[in-house]
């Protein structure tokens, strides 16, 4: 029998921990946490939370083989798994800032259930389509009269901080964000932030005075932990901060909102409708055949496909694509047409890592990402000719990533690759129809094709046999 | 008048006492330091936003001009 495993990334609580055993997700209640989690469970509020759909349901686990497995734990809960686990480094803005909004929003309901959340960590959040969902319910513990908020500096460098990075300054936060895991530190966001940032009351309360009294004061700030209580923070300034917040972040955008590159290929790219259909109707008769629950899609763009997908019968599927506007699009898609599409930010040529403590606490895409089906169209050509990457390798690791599915071949007479080929070498004698299909037979079967366009772009259906 | 730094020492002191006894997540000197000094601005205007609204449903009642939720009777 297979040993529980503790889920990277969830050894920090002292409260309590996520294990995956059986393909079963388990959360056990330890020692320090069960009184918190006692008086918090009595509220009603975590019930309130699951049945908004804000927080993942939970059961209370009875069965005694399952509770033998956890002999340290006061009580045990069962989840139900998530489609996919992503991180905020791998979010849009849009995503972001919905993540944001929901941690407030609780943050705000749980105080007037006199409860507090102890951290602001956006890695308790997960995305379910559209929808910002929070997974830790360690989390909550009651509110004491006049206790600081002492989550706000995590909440300031994992949601504000590269929330205003792009806002105010038009840099996307997630290359920053996947370098410092924690999020991006006040102290150096307020060093590039613009001057007239500074003559704002609340960039000041958030961002530059804690970054002004945190520097040189490493030394222990906390105290003895039995040092008398006095009154510190008064509730309705607990909530006034909150509320504050809130309304900030809600009114955030994006500085760069000009149409960038891809943002507008789906409406304005180089084949005509006639081909858009063709290749819609390939996806469409692919998924509802296939019948994938979980499907990725890479290069989604705004997610054209993927809700052709849906339609057709895919369960959930998870985009991938480099640009922010696309993903914006694609995240704006999802909600206006409530579908299990979550749009990711990925780099193909530069997945995310395992990484964190002991290299593992944060999963990579490789390991986290495998569907049961991918789609990769018009994508092939951004890695075979626009990063160097050999055919062979790039074919290969599209095909890792399910046992099935489609990869549309972009030959080099297509207005596209001739644009991406017009001010440099032609280095690429090997990118033919010949060699690609060569390279996907090395690695799976190919059970059709068919060509999509006049310029020859032409979707191979593969197979994986092992 | 006492200098930055004795402010600064003083306000350390006075968070020192108030924070919840066993919380596992470093709350940041620099932002509980803020806390202390903006809290009481952050609760007026709280209370200010309160008061306002309900001042300006008296307000409207009297001109005439009530909403929907103006005229609950447990006001």
């Amino acid at each position: 029998m297979s040993p529980n495993t503790l889920v990277a990334g969830s050894f920090r609580d002292p409260a309590g921990q996520v294990h995956k055993w059986r393909n079963r997700v388990f959360r056990t209640v330890l020692g320090p946490g069960a009184a918190a989690f006692d008086a918090v469970r009595a509220t009603g509020f975590l019930d309130r939370l699951v049945a908004e759909g804000r927080l993942v349901p939970f059961t209370h686990v009875v069965d005694k083989d399952i509770l033998q497995e956890f002999p340290d734990a006061t009580c045990v809960l069962e989840h139900p798994r998530l489609q996919a686990i992503s991180y905020p480094y791998e979010w849009s803005f849009r995503q972001l800032k919905a993540a944001a909004l929901l941690h407030l929003d609780i943050a705000l309901d749980a105080l007037g259930a006199d409860l507090v959340l102890s951290d602001a960590t956006a890695y308790n959040v997960q995305f379910v389509g559209p929808r910002p969902i929070f997974i830790d319910h360690l989390s909550f513990r009651p509110y004491r009269m006049g206790e600081y908020w002492a989550a706000h500096q995590q909440f300031c460098e994992q949601f504000l901080n590269p929330l205003l990075l792009r806002s105010q300054l038009g840099i996307p936060h997630n290359a920053w964000f996947r370098g410092s895991l924690e999020g991006i530190p006040s102290e150096y966001l307020a060093r590039i932030l613009p001057h007239r940032a500074r003559l704002s009351f609340r960039m000041n309360v958030h961002v530059f005075l804690p970054a002004y009294f945190q520097k040189g004061t490493q030394r222990d700030a906390l105290g003895p932990a039995a040092a008398p209580r006095t009154k510190g923070l008064s509730r309705s300034g607990f909530e006034g901060l909150l509320k504050q917040l809130r309304r900030w972040i809600a009114a955030l955008k994006p500085a760069d909102t000009n149409p960038s590159l891809w943002g507008d290929y789906a409406e304005a790219n180089s084949y005509a409708d006639a081909e858009t259909r063709a290749k819609g109707e390939v996806v469409r008769s692919f998924v509802a055949t296939r019948k994938p629950a979980l499907m990725l899609d890479l290069g989604c763009n705004s997610g054209y496909y993927s809700e052709i997908a849906i339609e057709a019968g895919a369960g959930t599927v998870l985009g991938f694509d480099f640009d922010q506007t696309s993903l914006d699009k694609a995240f704006q898609r999802a909600i206006d047409r409530d579908l299990q599409f979550v749009p990711l930010f990925l780099d193909a040529a530069n997945p995310s890592p395992s990484q964190g403590w002991a290299e593992s606490e944060r999963e990579g895409f490789s390991k986290r990402m495998l569907g049961d089906s991918v789609i990769a169209l018009a994508f092939i050509h951004h890695l075979a000719i626009g990063k160097n990457i050999p055919l062979q390798q790039a074919v290969s690791w599209i095909v890792e990533r399910a046992r099935s599915g489609l990869i549309e071949f972009v030959p080099k007479s297509d207005p596209t690759v001739q644009a991406m080929l017009k001010h440099r070498e032609d280095i690429f004698p090997d990118y033919t129809p010949e060699a690609f299909s060569a390279c996907l037979s090395r690695c799976a079967r190919i059970v059709a094709s068919k060509t999509v366009s006049g310029t020859g772009r032409t979707i191979y259906e593969f197979v994986r046999e092992d | 008048m006492p200098s930055p730094k004795m402010l600064f020492a003083a306000a350390l002191t006075f968070i020192a006492t108030s924070l919840p006894a066993h919380a596992y997540l470093d709350p940041g000197t620099g932002s509980l330091i803020v806390q202390s000094l903006v809290g009481g601005v952050l609760a007026a205007s709280t209370f200010t936003a309160v008061y306002m609204g309900k001042i300006m449903k008296v307000f409207r009642r009297i001109t005439g001009r009530a909403r929907p939720g103006d005229t609950d009777p447990s006001e």
